[in-house]
């Protein structure tokens, strides 16, 4: 990772700034159950969110 | 400098939201400055709620996205009776994007969105579903389904119609030819590529339904050719989309021959990036002399 790419603790913080509706429609993409199944399986939604950080910063190296 | 026209309506920019990234449209309005915005292609709207595919239903993959979420969505009564009056107070123009397991479907949600107080310019008429009648094979795969369904839906409005079309054909012209000679005023293209991902030590599927659209930067040269090659056929607007991820593509997009540009995957990353998209793009146009963005359209040698 270079300098200017953003850390994966930078990624969560931008995302600060996210409505609670946007964040909604964003669980309800991923899951059955929106945010209902993220509290019933914290553990996949960890694992769901490391594999969406490193994505970002797949991508963050693509975009520049 | 930005601003263009498809029939009657003027869109403030030819970059647009592509459905089922930005949510149903009001999600978003806090954080994106919709003044930067051409137009807001809502998430596909069925008859009926849908909860969508089980989990897991989105694979992050080299360079994209794979997805099957199944279009999950509220259905159109809920869509009608809490979304649209919100979406008439943005301050961009939105389209209502619909989806159907049979021509019915189809039918049913664009009579109940035209007899709604939205102020929607249009409809995408999303054609990678199923056909239920027939056997399942997807409306999008076959010209006569195709040219059957915007036959029937182009009687029941006036408003914007585009027809969003599979890649997943062998000869994609032939299908949007269909779309324009039933009555289509745009070819959305591309949708998704079909794909798969599993994992190499276990074998198991990363996606529930095994398979899945992928989308984002891996499939731009993909998409450039299908829309080059529809640009070349028909006479109606091409809107462009697939793997947009830099304002560069954007004008390789409309170097190919899109009159208008999706982005979609890239939302996921950062659900502000059409703004600054809108500012880079014009900025392009500054140090380049272009005057117009229609001088663009089709310019590839």
């Amino acid at each position: 990772m270079n300098k200017t790419s953003k850390t994966k603790l930078q990624i969560l913080w931008s995302m600060k700034k996210w409505p609670k509706d946007y964040v909604n429609w964003r669980l309800t993409t991923a899951y059955p159950n929106g945010w209902k199944y993220a509290i019933k399986h914290p553990i996949i939604f960890l694992k769901d969110l490391w594999k969406f950080l490193n994505w970002c910063q797949m991508i963050d190296k693509e975009i520049k | 400098m930005l601003s263009l026209k498809i029939k009657d309506i003027t869109f403030k920019s030819p970059i647009i939201a592509a459905s089922g990234t930005f949510g149903y449209g009001d999600e978003v309005q806090k954080i994106v400055d919709m003044n930067k915005i051409g137009c807001i292609i809502t998430k596909s709207i069925t008859a009926d709620e849908r909860e969508g595919n089980p989990h897991p239903r989105i694979h992050e993959s080299t360079s994209g996205m794979l997805n099957s979420i199944g279009l999950s969505n509220i259905g159109v009564k809920n869509f009608c009776d809490k979304k649209i009056l919100k979406l008439n107070d943005l301050n961009t123009h939105f389209i209502v994007s619909i989806a159907g397991s049979t021509m019915e479907d189809y039918i049913k949600v664009l009579d109940t969105l035209e007899k709604s107080q939205g102020q929607h310019v249009g409809y995408e008429i999303n054609v990678s579903c199923p056909n239920v009648k027939a056997g399942g094979m997807e409306f999008g795969i076959n010209k006569d389904m195709v040219f059957q369904l915007t036959s029937e839906l182009r009687k029941m409005t006036k408003k914007l119609l585009f027809i969003k079309l599979s890649p997943n054909v062998t000869d994609i012209e032939d299908i949007a030819l269909s779309a324009e000679s039933s009555g289509a005023d745009a070819i959305s293209a591309v949708n998704t590529f079909l794909g798969m991902a599993i994992d190499y030590k276990t074998g198991k599927f990363l996606l529930s339904s095994k398979f899945g659209g992928l989308s984002g930067p891996a499939i731009k040269p993909l998409a450039l050719s299908k829309i080059y090659k529809i640009y070349n056929q028909i006479k109606i607007p091409v809107i462009g989309m697939g793997g947009i991820s830099k304002v560069s593509d954007i004008v390789e997009f409309l170097r190919v021959g899109s009159t208008m540009i999706q982005v979609g995957t890239l939302n996921y990353r950062d659900p502000s990036i059409i703004s600054k998209f809108y500012d880079q793009l014009k900025s392009f146009m500054i140090e380049n002399k272009i005057n117009d963005i229609s001088d663009l359209i089709g310019d590839c040698k």
